[in-house]
């Protein structure tokens, strides 16, 4: 082989990479909306089916994570070992329903398997090939300090999550990075995050939901289940990260902000820019549309005539 | 720990329903979340197709003629899944449809013995083949076409697992019947309804009887007079056959409840109307409903205040 078929390959595959959109382009389009008081509304989609309906009713970003897989199982949300190798494959199924909203891959930061600096970058490689549009710290350690005290002295707890938002944000790759304390917010505000996402906790609500119940001490996983409480708590997360960067996004989840109630409830209290729809997208509502429309199916009670068995 | 049901407990279940003159529900799960939601709200069975993971990735219909073999083996098949699926069940029966006719699988005694042995209740001849006539000569002319259906049902109903056969045909029915299917299920067609359904029934111009192929879908009339067509010829070799309906028009309760009104059917399949039809309308919905909320004027990022 001569080296001008070569490069006619790399010419030809040149022409086929997938588009993507640029970082400034989704923060500048994000800003606009915000500015005329219109929520940033993002999804998480781990089935097709779910994707095909935010890309259809103009969700504005839709993001792919292990932990949504479980709900689908009919299962409560719960994390899964070895998160990227089950989020990583999901591209595929998701990709083929999703062509105009940016789709954003959740990525464990501290995967042993991308260890080091060297690792880091590989693993942005790996999601960027692939056609991811962004990233997402998920699954993270922000909900479990005890943890990732423990985890960062050997590099792989909550600095490894900054580390790699200062990454993406030299690489220019969009980030939106989940926060429990207004000081995990400011960490990832300073490394250069788009967007951050104030987590209330494990998702309350449904069939499945996380139990409602008090906080324990220094634990930010248990949902909080006053919604004032997790007003307050948005919001103190989002004015930190404000402080640091008065352009920062923030973009609300968890805990009792389930349906469209509460959020509405939530965007009154708190001065936040949007809202994740995760188990009140692809969980909640489906558990919904599945037990009215069975339930009803069943309600359907006499054949035409009894016959002799 | 799941509920083993045999073939004897399947048909008391099954024959109670038909006793009581109540409708035999069953549904086809495309993930764990279908199947939990379908025993918990009262289904009789759930069934398992290697193509519905193709309606749970929001693909449409249409595309399930997309195979002609090898269906037992492709990514996500019948036997990936299964675990997905039992893991939501408790005390339902679970069934499963193997593809016959697959060249990779030329030993059907251990494709069934595979299927029993991993957790299945009971098995269906899915995919089919016996909606297209001209394929079915063809590939019954090199051994792997719609008469591996009727021997793997005969097969299966030798060796006392439960069978539910699809007809497209009366001949079909027929047949199956006569090689002790327990249950048939008449097929109206590709499933109709919502933005992923089979075209409309009567939209694409073209005349599907003449062509030998009877997957296209009827309108609801259709539905009923397939329904009504296979039920009387699978009853003029048993008497006592059951038979469901699947497909086609039955696409929600309300015209499961015409269909069940309107023919001698003793039950009905849906797969498509419990998951596809009903998470899109919800969606669509919730999804409106968040792109109409506002944000607070006191946010420092709000500039101005679209209305609602």
């Amino acid at each position: 082989m001569d080296m001008a078929s070569i490069s006619e390959r790399d010419r030809i595959l040149s022409q086929l990479k997938e588009p993507m959109p640029r970082r400034a382009e989704i923060v500048e389009n994000w800003r606009a909306q915000i500015e005329q008081g219109i929520p940033i509304i993002y999804a998480g989609c781990s089935a097709g089916i779910v994707a095909r309906y935010a890309e259809l009713t103009g969700i504005d970003a839709i993001v792919v994570y292990e932990t949504g897989l479980s709900r689908h199982w009919g299962m409560p949300t719960t994390m899964l070992a070895d998160p990227n190798r089950w989020s990583f494959p999901m591209y595929e199924e998701i990709r083929s329903q999703v062509d105009k909203t940016p789709l954003i891959a959740g990525v464990e930061a501290y995967d042993p398997r991308f260890r080091g600096e060297r690792g880091l970058r590989r693993m942005v490689r790996t999601v960027i090939e692939m056609g991811y549009d962004g990233i997402q710290n998920f699954p993270t350690l922000v909900f479990i300090p005890p943890t990732y005290k423990l985890r960062d002295p050997v590099g792989m707890g909550w600095e490894r999550e900054v580390e790699l938002v200062a990454l993406c944000n030299e690489l220019d790759v969009f980030t939106m990075w989940y926060a429990c304390t207004p000081e995990q917010a400011q960490d990832v505000a300073r490394a250069g995050a788009d967007a951050i996402v104030p987590h209330a906790g494990w998702s309350s609500g449904g069939k499945v939901g996380a139990p409602t119940t008090e906080r324990y001490p220094n634990t930010m996983i248990t949902p909080i289940k006053d919604l004032d409480v997790a007003c307050r708590h948005v919001q103190a997360i989002t004015d930190a990260a404000r402080a640091i960067n008065p352009k920062i996004i923030s973009l609300s989840h968890g805990g009792p902000f389930i349906d469209i109630p509460a959020v509405t409830y939530m965007f009154e209290h708190t001065t936040t820019d949007g809202f994740e729809a995760a188990s009140a997208w692809e969980r909640v509502p489906v558990e919904n549309a599945l037990t009215d429309v069975i339930s009803r199916f069943r309600a359907v009670k006499k054949l035409r005539k009894k016959r002799a068995a | 720990m799941r509920t083993r049901f045999s073939r004897k407990q399947i048909l008391e279940r099954l024959r109670g329903k038909v006793d009581k003159g109540e409708p035999i529900f069953v549904a086809n799960a495309a993930a764990g979340m279908v199947a939990r939601y379908a025993e918990r709200n009262g289904a009789d069975m759930v069934s398992v197709h290697s193509w519905a993971r193709f309606r749970y990735r929001g693909h449409p219909e249409p595309l399930a003629t997309l195979w002609w073999g090898g269906s037992n083996a492709m990514k996500d098949n019948v036997f990936d899944v299964h675990h997905e699926i039992e893991n939501a069940l408790d005390n339902v029966p679970l069934v499963v449809g193997l593809e016959a006719y697959d060249s990779l699988n030329r030993h059907t005694d251990k494709l069934l013995a595979r299927a029993a042995g991993i957790g299945y209740d009971g098995i269906q001849n899915f995919p089919s083949l016996g909606y297209y006539k001209p394929m079915r000569w063809l590939r019954d002319g090199v051994g792997f076409g719609f008469n591996r259906e009727l021997e793997m049902i005969e097969m299966a109903s030798k060796r006392d697992m439960f069978t539910m056969a699809y007809a497209f045909w009366p001949e079909d029915a027929k047949e199956f019947a006569k090689r002790g299917a327990d249950v048939i299920i008449a097929h109206a067609g590709w499933d109709t309804g919502g933005s992923t359904g089979a075209p409309a029934p009567g939209t694409v111009a073209f005349d599907f009887e003449k062509e030998g192929f009877r997957g296209y879908p009827r309108d609801l009339n259709g539905t009923i007079l397939v329904a009504q067509e296979i039920a009387t010829a699978a009853r003029e070799v048993n008497s006592a056959q059951i038979v469901l309906v699947t497909g086609g028009s039955l696409n929600s309760p309300e015209s499961a409840e015409q269909v069940m009104a309107k023919c001698d059917v003793d039950g009905f399949e849906v797969g498509h109307a419990i998951d596809a039809m009903p998470i899109e309308k919800e969606l669509m919905r919730i999804g409106d409903e968040y792109k109409s909320l506002r944000l607070n004027p006191k946010n420092p990022n709000v500039k101005m205040h679209a209305k609602a």
